[in-house]
């Protein structure tokens, strides 16, 4: 559990962060947003004493952190930023092995780790294990980023824009697999960024700051529904938010029976039992905003659901969607 | 496919890939002509009185001349035509032993024991053709991007088959050759003092150096007051540092007589190690900021970030990867340093440069070449194994 109290930084007479009290629950992903310059950086960074605070206190499990030596605190927590830092004349193996050397693990079990991490990101050891940085990806760079942080296993996370400087697909496939490595492991994560969409993705709560205060914290479902009036109704944009509540939830929860013959399968293809058209159905872990820009784009007001299988389990109504969307 | 043919290896024989490579036909025509039209060597009845020149073919061994001129323009011909950039290198390099032979063997032929007064130096002729064959060689090696051991060994390789033919006594006829017989204790003399003062104005030059180019690139005030002040050493002319040092250190000692007794005069080694260092100081200062202004300060943080102290981010990160370039700032001084030791003899500080200037004192050109010849050696050995040495430590895998 990570504890802000009163948190305040001061940079000439300009409180950078004004007054912030935060409790992270172990497990747990807590997205910081805000304009650039609203303190969210700043805030991240005195958690592990890159900066120190001019008042108030930071507790990790209840130690105040001002009280650990800053070398062993940050060996303790992860940290990725999103200039990904990678040493350019190391290899990738050598990389992530950066903190357990520091630590002084055994050889073998450090080769271990690393092993295990390059599976864990999905980078293939044989292939990458004594590649250098320049020789990778952007993507497969800011993954190796990623393990490093997590090489020594620490319970926490601190992570700055750290999938910013990606390409949205690349950014999109690498939030989905940290979201479920972080969920596994039940890491604490503190993720500033800047991305709304990132923020709703990835993080169990949303913190919105402004000028170096925290202005609302909420579950990203119940900012979307009872935004603050004022600045975090206007960074959240409320426009496109019915989107942004479907995209929360995934199509399973509405999925109901279908009535027999309602729905055909043919060669894998699934097929309207009426007017026998084939018609794209809804997967397992859709989301609702899929299946609706689906069901606009047929102009319809259901569709089949299928299991893992591709076999027919039931249909999914519109209204159902509708009613996740509405207030 | 004209690139193709210029680097396969395997490449047939093409006169257009021939005409493309102008490098290659201009060292041609540099050997071609200093073999030929120019003269080879150049016979002296005294050291002092001026020469008669001789070309290859007007030697009096005919068998000796034409054969020689043929036998370099051959070696010219093939580094020229094959395709091998290693062939190349290898023919040039048997041109250069050759041309060293042919001009020792032809030599022995013109002294004849009824002129004991009699040299025979080094014509234009020879010079030329040395430059062509060397500039072969040098631009095969280049192009085979030849890895730094390689390379080092290859100097080492070069020395050593010049330092063998120069003992063998082949070469004795040779004037330079025999200005050495008469000078050689004060040629080695002057070698080592030149080599002390390289090397004792290095190291301190780098003991100084290297920290202030780091207070340099951490600070920006030190950099503002810094580099001004070592431009201005950088671009005083070196026979006026000389003179002004010996002017400071007379008026250092004036005030504490002590000092001689600890080996600082106003003249000699003092004053000349204090002008090389301060010399060196604007390329060591200047690279070391470069080298840790080039590295990456979101990797330093990342480092900071992870737990990494002050030091090890220091050696662990900053220094290896600023290195190329604070050793690429090393390498110009070094080369720097080997020409300007030459002119601290000036000042009595010893040093290849003696040998120099008596020789022009004496118009005695082949002292002056016994003193010239190895400084411009010394200073391609030490920028060959200084650029070896910046690829060694290149750790930034590229």
């Amino acid at each position: 559990m990570i504890t802000l109290q009163n948190l305040t930084k001061i940079y000439g007479g300009v409180k950078a962060v004004n007054d912030v009290s935060l409790t992270i629950p172990d497990g747990e992903l807590w997205a910081l947003v805000g304009t650039s310059g609203c303190g969210k950086s700043t805030t991240l960074r005195m958690v592990n004493r890159l900066i120190e605070p001019s008042s108030g206190s930071i507790q990790i499990d209840g130690v105040d952190v001002m009280a650990m030596n800053p070398q062993a605190l940050r060996l303790g927590i992860g940290y990725v930023i999103q200039g990904i830092g990678l040493f350019p004349h190391r290899t990738i193996a050598e990389n992530i092995a950066t903190v357990p050397r520091l630590l002084g693990w055994k050889r073998g079990r450090i080769a271990e780790r690393v092993d295990e991490l390059l599976h864990l990101f999905s980078l293939a050891p044989g292939e990458f294990a004594r590649k250098y940085p320049h020789q990778l990806s952007g993507g497969q760079q800011q993954r190796v980023g990623v393990a490093r942080a997590l090489a020594a296993e620490p319970p926490i996370l601190l992570m700055d824009e750290p999938f910013g400087a990606l390409d949205p697909i690349t950014r999109a496939r690498l939030q989905m697999e940290f979201a479920q490595i972080q969920k596994r492991q039940k890491i604490t994560v503190i993720f500033v960024t800047h991305d709304m969409d990132e923020a709703f993705l990835l993080g169990d709560r949303i913190a919105v700051m402004d000028k170096g205060r925290v202005l609302q914290v909420e579950t990203p479902e119940n900012l979307l529904r009872r935004p603050q009036p004022g600045f975090v109704s206007d960074f959240i944009g409320l426009d496109d938010r019915v989107i942004r509540l479907l995209s929360l939830r995934t199509v399973d929860e509405a999925v109901r029976p279908a009535a027999p013959g309602r729905w055909r399968e043919a060669d894998g293809a699934i097929l309207d039992g009426t007017t026998g058209k084939p018609v794209a159905p809804v997967r397992p872990g859709d989301t609702m905003r899929e299946a609706a820009s689906r069901i606009i784009w047929e102009n319809t007001d259901v569709l089949p659901a299928v299991d893992a299988g591709g076999h027919v389990v039931g249909e999914v109504l519109a209204s159902q969607i509708w009613a996740q969307g509405s207030r | 496919m004209i690139v193709g043919a210029l680097t396969h290896p395997g490449a047939p024989f093409s006169m257009n890939r021939l005409l493309r490579d102008r490098v290659g036909l201009l060292c041609f025509a540099f050997v071609a002509i200093g073999t030929v039209a120019l003269p080879f060597l150049a016979f002296q009845p005294n050291r002092i009185l001026s020469g008669v020149g001789y070309r290859l073919w007007q030697l009096p061994d005919m068998w000796l001349g034409a054969g020689s001129a043929l036998l370099l323009i051959a070696c010219g011909t093939v580094s020229l035509t094959v395709p091998d950039q290693r062939l190349k290198a290898l023919a040039a390099s048997v041109g250069l032993v050759a041309l060293l032979l042919s001009a020792s063997l032809a030599a022995s032929t013109l002294i004849t024991p009824d002129k004991p007064l009699a040299r025979v130096s080094l014509g234009s002729g020879f010079w030329i053709a040395l430059f062509g064959l060397g500039l072969l060689v040098t631009n095969a090696l280049v192009r085979l991007r030849v890895r730094p051991l390689v390379r080092i060994a290859l100097v080492v390789l070069a020395l050593a088959i010049l330092l063998g033919i120069l003992g063998s006594g082949v070469a004795r006829n040779l004037s330079i050759m025999r200005e050495y017989r008469t000078n050689h204790d004060v040629f080695w003399t002057a070698l080592g003092w030149h080599l002390v003062l390289v090397a004792g104005s290095l190291i301190p030059a780098l003991a100084i150096g290297l920290p202030l180019g780091r207070l340099g690139f951490q600070s920006r005030r030190v950099r503002r007051v810094l580099i001004p002040v070592l431009n201005i050493f950088q671009t005083t002319p070196s026979i006026a540092l000389f003179g002004i040092l010996i002017a400071v250190l007379a008026g250092l000692i004036a005030a504490w007589p002590g000092l001689t007794r600890i080996g600082i005069h106003g003249i000699g080694s003092a004053p000349a190690l204090i002008a090389l260092v301060l010399y060196s100081l604007l390329p060591i200062v200047t690279n070391t900021i470069a080298g840790f202004t080039g590295v990456d300060p979101a990797m330093v943080e990342a480092a900071r970030g992870m737990g990494m102290t002050r030091r090890q981010r220091l050696f662990q990160l900053e220094i290896p990867l600023a290195l190329p370039v604070i050793l690429t700032g090393v390498r110009i001084v070094l080369v720097q340093n080997i020409g300007l030791a030459a002119v601290a003899a000036l000042i009595g500080a010893g040093g290849l440069g003696t040998l120099v200037f008596r020789g022009m004192g004496q118009t005695a050109m082949d002292l002056v070449l016994l003193g010239a010849g190895p400084i411009i050696i010394l200073a391609l050995v030490a920028t060959v194994l200084m650029d070896a040495l910046v690829d060694a430590v290149d750790s930034r895998k590229r």
